[in-house]
């Protein structure tokens, strides 16, 4: 295995595949077509955030390697349509008894070491929502060693004379949320189902963060069990969490197996957090759907800065329709806060979809006190006369030694609170799990249409957006007029949204890497 | 077209990657600034010792019979109320302009004014803003009436723990101008919180308010204090702005993964254990401190602002039944942007989890005769899922 082929997708090329008939919602240029889904089972050394010459940072995983995409850790997120078949073939390449599960829709049932399985399956019109495909067996091991990754349903069409939701039967109260995205007065903008092309917005923008932990000294050492053998699942958890509560004990981190990285997709730090297919970069009025699964072993309480958002599904549940006798005495249905309980897969509150409004920040001060956007809330001026919002003057604020960098796009994070997460290697504050959403426009005010880098000579951003820099447009692929299209796997790779990966064939029991010693 | 890789070690991006590995420092502000109907002064660090009581004392990992905390002094109160932990209470009114001048001395800090939402400079994260030296006025509007909390956001795995945070509650108006008692209004009650819940006593569905008699705020927190043996910078890596990725810049013996708390609080105040020490968990005596048990009358309202401000996860059991009317300073059903939820009945005993940096805000009528009744916090280990200690505190209900 070449080390650069994961960097290259594990670095973020692409979001996603589709595979099934060609679907409206598809239409994103993330995402790449498949025609059937082929899955190796193997092993992998990742370069895990903190990773360079001196400290060589690496990892150990058992992965699902896609077919076309290079090796990475988790496997890749796979969007599908209720209702239609999908074939799938999945090699067992390791050493154990593996499988492949997406609880509700398909089980592989147990493919020894060196078979492989091949199988047709229907997805089911009830499951449209997130899930998690994973290899079950000795629970936990398997899927904590990063035999996992995202599955998201969408229903084939939305329900009939309403807008799109994510759900083939939504709540009252979360098609209601989604009939107001663009119609009603506080929600101005795009509805979820809207693209823009003028300002190359894509329709049914969502993105997944699948978090996950990694210890690499447990992970090394199952890694080392010889074939045939079984790791102990219950050694597995007892190393990973450790009795913390010796409180004798002073010794420290290294002698530790709990996990010291904490990544969302596979990312940790600067690498998730300036991921543009991994956090969302919209402007204010182009509302995203946020899958979150935990696929680890312990808890972490998300908490998403700029917007507060709506948990409109929790573990498959969509929130919602309480008892008309008593609307108190059932859940809330979707709540608008700014943290949420993201708990160990297999444990309630595991998987959640959030709708993030992309509304202004509503404490930036306006005239009405809330920041929807549109007519009747307009910004404030500041005492020099000029609007707040957009903050042009905060736009400009430049303030580094060596790289005059200025404050636009807006920029915000979006981090586990409970902070030990937030390191990596017990240290290195902010390597840990950190998204985020950046704000790079706003389409309910009249923005003039400036160049990349203020440089006449560069080209025009697209309108409603705010200024930005060379690196950040080509990033976003604001520096051209790309087509908004699903591509074919060849296609993608032919417009360099996808690495070729270098092998397809099957990697040998040979070529395995060596573990880290 | 390619989406731009963003490679391990290579940094494609530096300008992203200086921002986020090494943040500037700065001062000044306010950016954009406007009339203010609202100032506030704080000032960080500023380091005070909470004695331990000797029970917890002799198990803490540290040995110590006190704990170092860094705290946010309000610089305009008498020292002995502006240096508290956790800090001072800010109490702004719904639609204020804020200017908040925050001093940084000792060290860079931020403040981040947790579920406020400003603009980046203001919202006082140092990884994607900057890290403030000297001082800085911060900004913002709050337009939401609830419970927030503010906090320092820089090396926050510590920085947090350390003590670094304090209330942050936003009044609504008071729907009767003429009334003596107008927002903000005063901590402990009586006051006006934003709700929408129908038939409960006294609620204005004109308003979206319903009034309180009683206020407490509880803050639960663990400490440990190994940590708290740490300086500001302990096990960051190091900031060189012309290579920020470069090799030995990072640390890789840290212990910040590693939190072991062996100090249990509730706004403050140490829970001593009253179990032996051969039953676990361990079960704190009764708080009966003022700051945390609650004093009421028969028949009355009152409003608990529960904030997780640790990183642990807590299962909360009330003594009497309780309604949910907000989470995360949001109150439920209240149009129209929470137009989609409903508050949420607690039936007494019914334990509820919180995790780190979340709030709920709970009105809870008293019954019609006298009575001590419970709460209890058990903190769940976030990585074992053990409960590792009972903290306890009541609600007196007098004639």
């Amino acid at each position: 295995m070449e080390r650069r082929d994961f960097l290259k997708f594990g670095a973020g090329g692409l979001a996603a595949l589709v595979v099934g008939s060609k679907m409206p919602w598809m239409d994103n240029r993330a995402y790449a077509a498949v025609p059937a889904l082929e899955f190796t089972i193997t092993d992998t050394i990742k370069e895990m955030v903190t990773h360079n010459a001196i400290n060589t940072a690496e990892c150990y995983f058992w992965i699902y390697k896609e077919t076309n995409l290079p090796a990475d850790y988790p496997a890749p997120t796979i969007l599908a349509t209720a209702g239609e078949v999908i074939n799938i073939r999945i090699i067992n390449a390791l050493e154990q008894p593996h499988n492949f599960v997406i609880p509700g829709i398909f089980n592989s049932g147990i493919i020894a070491a060196g078979a492989t399985v091949e199988a047709a399956f229907t997805v089911p019109l009830n499951r449209t929502g997130t899930h998690l495909y994973f290899d079950n067996l000795n629970r936990p091991v398997n899927r904590v060693m990063g035999l996992h990754g995202a599955f998201i349903v969408m229903p084939a069409a939305p329900v009939a004379g309403q807008k799109w939701t994510p759900y083939r039967t939504p709540t009252p109260q979360v098609q209601q949320l989604f009939n107001d995205l663009g119609s009603a007065a506080h929600w101005p903008g795009l509805a979820w189902e809207d693209a823009s092309p003028d300002t190359l917005t894509p329709s049914f923008r969502q993105y997944v963060w699948l978090l996950s932990q990694a210890s690499p000294t447990l992970f090394r050492d199952v890694g080392r069990v010889p074939a045939g053998e079984i790791f102990p699942a219950a050694d597995f958890v007892q190393r990973f969490r450790r009795d913390q509560f010796s409180r004798n004990s002073h010794d420290l981190a290294q002698t530790s197996d709990i996990p010291q990285y904490f990544t969302g997709c596979g990312q940790s730090g600067h690498f998730m957090h300036n991921n543009p297919v991994i956090v969302p970069m919209a402007r204010v009025g182009e509302p995203i759907v946020l899958r979150v699964l935990n696929a680890g072993l312990m808890s972490h309480s998300m908490h998403i800065h700029a917007n507060h958002f709506y948990i409109i599904s929790v573990d498959g549940i969509v929130q919602g329709d309480p008892n008309p006798a008593d609307p108190m005495l059932k859940g809330p249905g979707p709540i608008w806060v700014d943290t949420f309980t993201a708990n160990p897969w297999g444990a309630a509150s595991s998987k959640y979809d959030l709708l993030m409004p992309y509304m202004r920040p509503p404490d930036v001060p306006n005239s009405r006190g809330i920041g929807r956007g549109g007519s009747g809330d307009a910004a404030l001026n500041s005492l020099a006369g000029q609007p707040v919002w957009p903050p042009v003057e905060e736009f400009d604020v430049r303030m580094f030694n060596t790289i005059d960098q200025r404050q636009s796009p807006l920029c915000y994070p979006a981090h586990d609170h409970s902070e030990p997460s937030q390191s990596a290697q017990g240290g290195n504050y902010n390597c840990g799990v950190i998204g985020g959403q950046y704000f790079i426009g706003d389409l309910n005010i009249s923005l003039p249409r400036v160049n990349i880098n203020d440089d006449p000579a560069m080209p025009l951003l697209p309108p409603q957006t705010f200024p930005m820099d060379e690196d950040f447009a080509m990033m976003l692929g604001l520096d051209q007029d790309p087509q908004i299209l699903v591509y074919g796997i060849d296609e993608a790779r032919r417009n360099g949204i996808m690495e070729a990966s270098k092998d397809s064939a099957l990697e040998s029991q040979a070529d395995r890497p060596p573990f880290p010693v | 077209m390619a989406i731009k890789l963003i490679r391990r070690g290579v940094a494609d991006d530096p300008a992203e990657a200086l921002k986020f590995i090494c943040p500037p420092a700065f001062s000044g502000g306010p950016i954009d600034p406007q009339p203010a109907t609202r100032t506030l002064r704080r000032n960080l660090d500023v380091m005070i010792d909470l004695p331990l009581p000797p029970a917890v004392a002799a198990r803490t990992r540290a040995l110590k019979d006190k704990i170092r905390l860094w705290t946010i002094e309000d610089p305009d109160l008498p020292q002995d109320q502006g240096r508290t932990f956790p800090s001072p209470l800010i109490r702004t009114v719904q639609g204020d302009v804020v200017q908040a001048t925050v001093g940084f001395q000792l060290d860079a800090h931020t403040i981040h004014w947790h579920g406020i939402e400003p603009t980046p400079l203001n919202d006082g994260v140092g990884h994607t803003s900057f890290e403030a030296t000297s001082s800085f006025v911060y900004q913002f509007a709050t337009n939401t009436a609830g419970t927030y909390f503010y906090h320092c956001h820089k090396n926050t795995v510590l920085h947090f723990e350390m003590g670094l945070y304090g209330g942050l509650i936003v009044d609504p108006l008071n729907p009767d101008p003429d009334s003596l008692n107008q927002a903000p209004y005063p901590t402990g009650g009586p006051g006006f919180a934003s709700a929408n819940v129908p038939g409960f006593p006294g609620f204005d569905p004109a308003n979206f308010v319903v009034p309180y008699d009683v206020e407490a705020v509880w803050a639960v927190d663990s400490f440990d204090s190994i940590w708290h043996l740490l300086n500001h910078d302990a096990f960051m890596q190091k900031c060189d702005a012309n290579d920020p990725m470069a090799a030995a810049n990072f640390t890789n013996d840290g212990i910040l993964n590693v939190f072991r708390p062996d100090v249990f609080l509730i706004s403050g105040v140490v829970s001593v254990p009253a179990s032996s020490p051969e039953v676990s968990p361990e079960i704190g005596a009764n708080i009966q401190d003022p700051r945390v048990a609650i004093n009421a009358k028969v028949n009355q309202t009152v409003l608990i602002r529960l904030l997780n401000a640790d990183y642990l996860i807590h299962e909360n059991i009330l003594g009497l039944d309780s309604v949910a009317i907000a989470a995360d300073g949001h109150p439920f059903g209240v149009p129209p942007l929470n137009r989609y939820s409903a508050p949420v009945r607690i039936p007494a005993g019914r334990p509820f989890r919180t995790t780190s940096a979340r709030r709920y805000d709970l009105l809870v009528r008293t019954p019609a005769v006298p009575g001590i009744f419970p709460f209890r916090v058990k903190f769940i280990d976030w990585i074992s899922g053990k409960v590792v200690h009972i903290a306890r505190t009541v609600i007196k209900v007098q004639p």
